[in-house]
This record gives C-alpha cells, structure tokens and sequence, in this order.
C-alpha cells in the first residue's frame, strides 16, 4: 500500500480534497477501458455460442428458453460495458484535473522508490 | 416436447458449446472483479480523500458487484447446459440404437413413432404372402395353414402394446417381425418421453437465470440468485454432486482433490457450491475470498430482507391488568420468534465483515498507508455465526499471525476482533516495511458465550481444538509447507485455552505462540505448547482478572516450584498460566490495561506482539 505514499512527500497537509494525483486516477481509467473491451468480448462469446444452440437443438423448449434468457444477459452486459466505458472517461477527466491542480505532488512522486509493489498487486 | 426425429437430429454440442461460451463470460467476470477491486477502488481509495474519491469508489463498488453477480449466474447457466447435454445423452442413444435396429430389420419408423413392419421371411429369403380373409370353400389356400391372427401378415407396431405372453407366438402368429417392431416402437417412445421430461425439467432453471436490465445489484436480485443456486443443483442431481468435495478430510486431501481438477470443474464448483468451496482449508485463499464472497453477498440480502419483512421492532413490555403490570409484549413475543434479535446481531457482523471487505486501501486518520487487500476466508451464520478475515494474502505472506479470540466471540462482534488484526497488521507493517504481512482474525469455533457459566469449562477448547488445526493446517497448505512463512498464532483470553487443547492434541502448525490475558492453557509449562518455550509469550496486565478467575479451572498441572517475585512460595505439583514465571514463557511488557487493551494502537502491549510477529525477537520488551 506504498501508493498513499505518493501524496506525502512535498505537499503537506493541504486541502483534503485536493490530496489527489494523476496517476492512480488514470491508471483506473485505462483498467476501465480495458474492461470495456473484455465485456465485449464476453458478449460477442455469448452470441457466437448460442447460434449454435439455435442451428442443432429445435423442438426443445430449453433451447427457446435458453434464448430468452441469453437475451437478457446481453442487455445487462451491455450496459456494464457501457459503464466502463463511461468510467474510462470520468476518471481519466478527474485524474487529469486533479493532476493538473496537484502538479507539485506528482513531481514529489517521482522520488519515492517504487520497488516493493503493494500487497494488493503482488 | 420433442419429437423423435429432433431427438436424433439434437446436436448435443450445440449446448455444450453455448455452455463454453456462459464459462467464458463467468471466467471474464470473475477476473474482471478482481481487477475492479485491486487496480481500480483500492488505488482510487488509498490516494484520495473527499467527495469525489467516495463517489468513484461507490461506483466502483457497484461495478464490482456486477461481475460478481455476472461470474455466480452465468457460471450456473453454464453447469445446467453442460448437465443438459450429460442428460440428454442417454435418451438420444437409446432413440438411435432402436432407429439403427429397425433400420437392419427393414422396418419403416414412421412420424408418429410407431413401427411399420414387413410380413415374416421364408427360409429362400422371399416374404412370405399372407392372405387375409375368410376361408372359401373350393380354393386352396396359400399359407399357413392355421387360421391368420392379427398382424401375422404385416403391419404397425405401436407404443404401448401389451406384452405378449409368447413374444411371436401370441397374436402375431407365425410374424416374429411383430414383436420386434413393438419393442422398436416402445423404446423410441420411451427415449422421447425421457426426453421431453428432461428438457420440462431444465427449461424452467433456464428461465429462472434472466438478468434483470439496468446496472443495480439489489437484494432482490442476490436472493433470487441464493434460490437459482438451489434450483440448479435439485435440476443438475448427479452430474455435479456435492458429495464429491471432500468433507472432514485433512487440508493437505482437500488440496490434492483441488488440484486435480480441471479449471472448468474448479468454476463450476466454485459457481455451484460456493459455501463448502468457500470452507475448504488447505484450498487457495483467493479461492476461498471469491467463493465467501458471493456467499455472505446472499445471505446478507436474504437476512436484511427478512429482518425488514418483521417490521419495526415493537415495544419489548406493555403495561396490562389491573393494578397495570409490565409484562412482555405478544407483538414482540412475535417479532423475536419470527427472528427478531438473531437477524439483527447477524447484520450487525455481516456489516462489520463487509466493512473491512471496503476499507482495503483507505488510509488511516493520520495518513497511514491503506490497509491490504482483504480475503474472506471463511463464513457462515451457522449457531453464532463465524467468518474468517485476512489483512493481506496470507498464501504469499512472508510472516502471517492468526488471531484466536475468546469468551463471547462471534459473527456479531466481529468488528472489535477485526480491527484487533487491522492494528496488529499496521504494525507488523511498519516494524518490518520490505515484508509481506497477513494478519487473520479466525472467529471459526462456538466460543463460550457466558462468562460465568460456559468459560470456566476446558469443553469448549477440546471440542474446537480440531477446528483450528484443521485451519492452521490449510493456511500452511495454501503457502506451500512449514517453512514458506513465519507463522505466529495470537489468542487472547479463552482463546488461549483453545490453543493449549489445539497444540496438546495435535501439532499446531504455527511457529509463535501470544498469548493475552490467558486463563490458562490446559498445560503446565511452555514447553508442552509444541512450538519450544522460547517461542511461547505472554501478555497480562496487572489489573487484568481474567488470569486469576481462570487458573483454577483452566490453569495446567506441573511437576515444580511455584516463585512469586523470585521467592519460592510452592513445590510439588503446582498449577501455571502463562503468566507465572514457572510456566516458563517469555513474559513481555505490557503497557496497557485490564482484559482488553492488548491491542490498543501505539503501545507497547501491541509493539512487543508485532515484533513476534515480524521475527524481530530481539525488539521485545520483557521481564527477564
């Protein structure tokens, strides 16, 4: 949890809400995108496997049953989808104007040594 | 309901490939909520402060419980399917080697499924002709000649036939094609039967595993889910069986059942039984998190739902009779046996459990780093309820200390116990900075809730003594053996009366041993504690009483001399607690005060129990 770090070094204790960097803010914003992209490809792996159901297995109900509910799952994964592509955007705009308000503290960052990763990411 | 021809045309590939397809989007859910989690809200959380961080986490949060949700329902769509297709099988082969049969035969399978057969064949290979009709004088017949029965020439077979006492020889005459077309025609109608009873059976389950639209996870819908959970596993019986994961075996058979199967089992075990999965010492802790997880996500909808359905809860007494008495209200007598108090104490730790799941990476007051990762490595409500909550991956932890605690410990005290570790992990951390620490609060035995009636009895620590090595042994397992990290166990009060039984009985698989405010541990000196007296250290406070009330009762027996401040006071067999100089442990300095102030943040009580922790033995500070 070395992260927190980053904000102590040169700013002080300022404004609690201004206690913000770039980089975590930024980072989450391109985890988000690449989120974006895998629920896309979960959709598209959604779709691909039931054409398959729907060419091989007539005169069963589970197939029709399988549809619908396959149906569902597509409107509610792509609304995730667009939830992340949507917080791609937030937080790349609030990382980037917290970053600009903060610019001393990112510059701060660069000192601090970064070898032992954080326990979360090991 | 199908028909025959579908039941033969029915490409059980096409569900076991959408199946592939649901696995792949439960797999990418499951990943993608752990990246939520650790790349996205501890980040955002751990660098910032304000309105802006608390409203992305929540975000954040809601994002996180979409894939978990997504991971649970689309991995159970996957076991139906793949449970469809096993099913299914069976019928279909029986369907195909009647049509194949019947094919050989040269009989005719016709839409309705009933079997048209030729007249029998003679002996040069030419069909016989029959002839119908009666009998005229002055023509001789062809054929056999006894009069012709039913179906001796030809005909269809159907389903449902009765069973001819002579197959042959009955009604059909001298045609054995007869019986054969009716056996033909019986088994196909029964494959279809069991065909359409099957899919009757799974179509419903299918239905039931809709996503309702928008981005909310509700109650509702967690509840829902818990009843999906059920249906899946009454509809897929024997095709994944809970009798298969291991039960009262050891951590290490557990891990050997784990790792031999394949990543498609591993899911789907995980979607199907999350509550056993979840329990399984010996299993990764990641394994174990994700699985608790989902687990206390349900039940925490399913009890706040039934806690709301009580309503209000109604004055405990009413005044009633003449002169007005206080006597126990009916409406509460209600209320209280519709679940009343015991819902409410399970929300109030499962509030506290989820608290800790979304403090990971927040800072402390004074800017602190965040805490780690949490890992919920056990829960259940069973009895007083349990869980088991790490600071930290204990699996690649270069030291881990489990927290036992005492008297009056369960689910709805969790928080105190919690934080007991938070604060033994910020220390630990800061005594040793280059090192991995997971700290583990372990409310995973019925600990004696009465302190005057339950706690003086030796029962309690015997009975769960299994328990916590079980645990201690699956923690050791998940970190690939004995020596992959330093292993402290912590107990505080009854709980180190539990880890003498634990350590008498069994070896404990720990390499220190704290104890705080102990009542006695069931032996009479450090050395019986399996880990070498060097190791054993204690903690009590001079104005701690639990260590007098409880030496009588729990107190351990040696052969010896009994010293009070150096000045031998008693000999012979004596009775020691840790505290006692002739128990033999090191006896650390304590700074704080009565039973509960071990861990109190910035003393020495908890200093001196992070330096043990970390291995710094030379850091404590004690009586020598």
């Amino acid at each position: 949890m070395r992260l927190a770090s980053a904000d102590g070094g040169g700013s002080g204790d300022g404004d609690a809400d201004l206690r913000i960097s770039g980089t975590p803010w930024t980072s989450a914003s391109g985890v988000a995108d690449e989120l974006r992209t895998d629920t896309n490809s979960g959709l598209t792996d959604l779709r691909e496997a039931d054409a398959g159901a729907a060419g091989g297995a007539e005169g069963f109900d589970c197939t029709a049953a399988l549809n619908e509910t396959r149906a569902t799952w597509e409107i509610r994964l792509t609304a995730v989808r667009d939830e992340c592509g949507r917080l791609h955007g937030t937080l790349a705009r609030t990382g980037k104007h917290f970053g600009e308000v903060d610019h001393q503290v990112g510059r701060g960052a660069d000192n601090i040594p970064t070898d032992s990763s954080p326990d979360w990411a090991r | 309901m199908p028909t025959w021809r579908q039941l033969r045309d029915l490409k059980l590939s096409a569900y076991r490939d959408a199946a592939d397809g649901w696995r792949k989007v439960s797999h990418r859910a499951d990943t993608a909520r752990l990246r939520v989690d650790r790349e996205m809200t501890i980040p955002v959380r751990s660098t910032q402060k304000g309105e802006t961080a608390t409203k992305a986490a929540g975000e954040l949060d809601r994002l996180s419980r979409n894939y978990q949700y997504t991971q649970s329902e689309c991995g159970l769509i996957r076991t139906t399917l793949e449970s469809l297709a096993a099913d299914l099988e069976t019928p279909q082969r029986t369907l195909k080697q009647a049509l194949e049969e019947a094919e050989t035969l040269t009989f005719t399978v016709n839409e309705d499924g009933s079997v048209t057969y030729p007249p029998p064949v003679s002996k040069d290979g030419t069909a016989t002709p029959v002839v119908y009709g009666p009998y005229a004088p002055g023509k001789s017949p062809v054929g056999p000649s006894v009069p012709f029965a039913p179906g001796a020439g030809g005909g269809t077979a159907r389903a449902g036939a009765p069973v001819p006492y002579l197959p042959g020889m009955g009604e059909g005459g001298g045609n054995p094609n007869k019986a054969r077309a009716e056996d033909i025609a019986e088994r196909i109608a029964s494959a279809v039967r069991t065909a359409g009873e099957i899919d009757a059976r799974y179509a419903p389950v299918l239905r039931k595993l809709k996503a309702p639209a928008g981005l909310e996870v509700t109650d509702v819908m967690l509840v829902d889910a818990a009843v999906d959970m059920q249906a899946v596993r009454r509809a897929v019986g024997g095709f994944l069986d809970k009798k298969s994961i291991p039960h009262g075996k050891s951590p290490a058979q557990n891990r050997k059942w784990w790792d031999g199967l394949s990543t498609d089992q591993r899911d789907e075990y995980a979607t199907l039984y999350p509550a056993e999965i979840g329990a399984l010492d010996g299993l990764p802790s990641e394994v174990r998190d994700t699985s608790n997880r989902m687990v206390l996500a349900e039940t925490h909808a399913q009890v706040s739902q039934q806690y709301e359905r009580l309503g209000p809860e109604p004055p405990h007494y009413v005044q009633a009779g003449n002169p007005p008495t206080a006597v126990v209200n009916p409406a509460w007598r209600q209320w209280q046996a519709g679940g009343g108090e015991r819902l409410r104490s399970q929300l109030k730790g499962m509030d506290a459990v989820q608290a800790r799941l979304d403090a990971s990476g927040v800072p402390g007051e004074n800017g602190e780093s965040g805490l780690p990762q949490a890992y919920l490595l056990g829960f259940d409500t069973h009895g007083d309820g349990h869980t088991i909550i790490a600071n930290g991956n204990p699996d690649t932890a270069d030291n881990t200390a489990v927290y036992v605690p005492g008297t009056g410990s369960k689910l709805e005290n969790a928080g105190g116990d919690i934080k007991r570790m938070t604060e033994t992990w910020r220390e630990a951390d800061a005594q040793a900075p280059g090192e991995s620490t997971s700290t583990i609060t372990w409310i995973g035995y019925d600990a004696p809730q009465n302190i005057l009636t339950d706690s003086p009895r030796a029962s309690y620590a015997y009975d769960s003594a299994p328990t916590l090595n079980n645990f201690l042994d699956g923690v050791q397992t998940a970190q690939g053996g004995a020596d992959a990290s330093h292993t402290t166990v912590i107990a505080h009060s009854y709980g180190t009366t539990l880890v003498g039984a634990a350590a008498k009985e069994h070896h404990i698989a720990a390499d220190d041993i704290v104890v705080a405010g102990s009542p006695g541990m069931l032996v009479g000196d450090a050395s019986d504690l399996d880990v070498g007296s060097k190791h054993v250290w204690s903690e009590a406070a001079s104005d701690d009483p639990v260590p007098y009330i409880g030496k009588p009762f729990l107190g351990g027996e040696k052969w010896g001399v009994e010293y009070y401040h150096g000045v031998p006071v008693n000999a012979g067999y004596i009775t020691t607690i840790p505290s006692d100089e002739a128990f033999g442990a090191h006896r650390m300095d304590v700074d704080t005060s009565g039973h509960s102030g071990y861990w109190d943040r910035g003393s020495l009580s908890l200093a001196n129990q992070g330096a043990v922790v970390v291995g710094n033995y030379g850091d404590v500070k004690e009586d020598k």
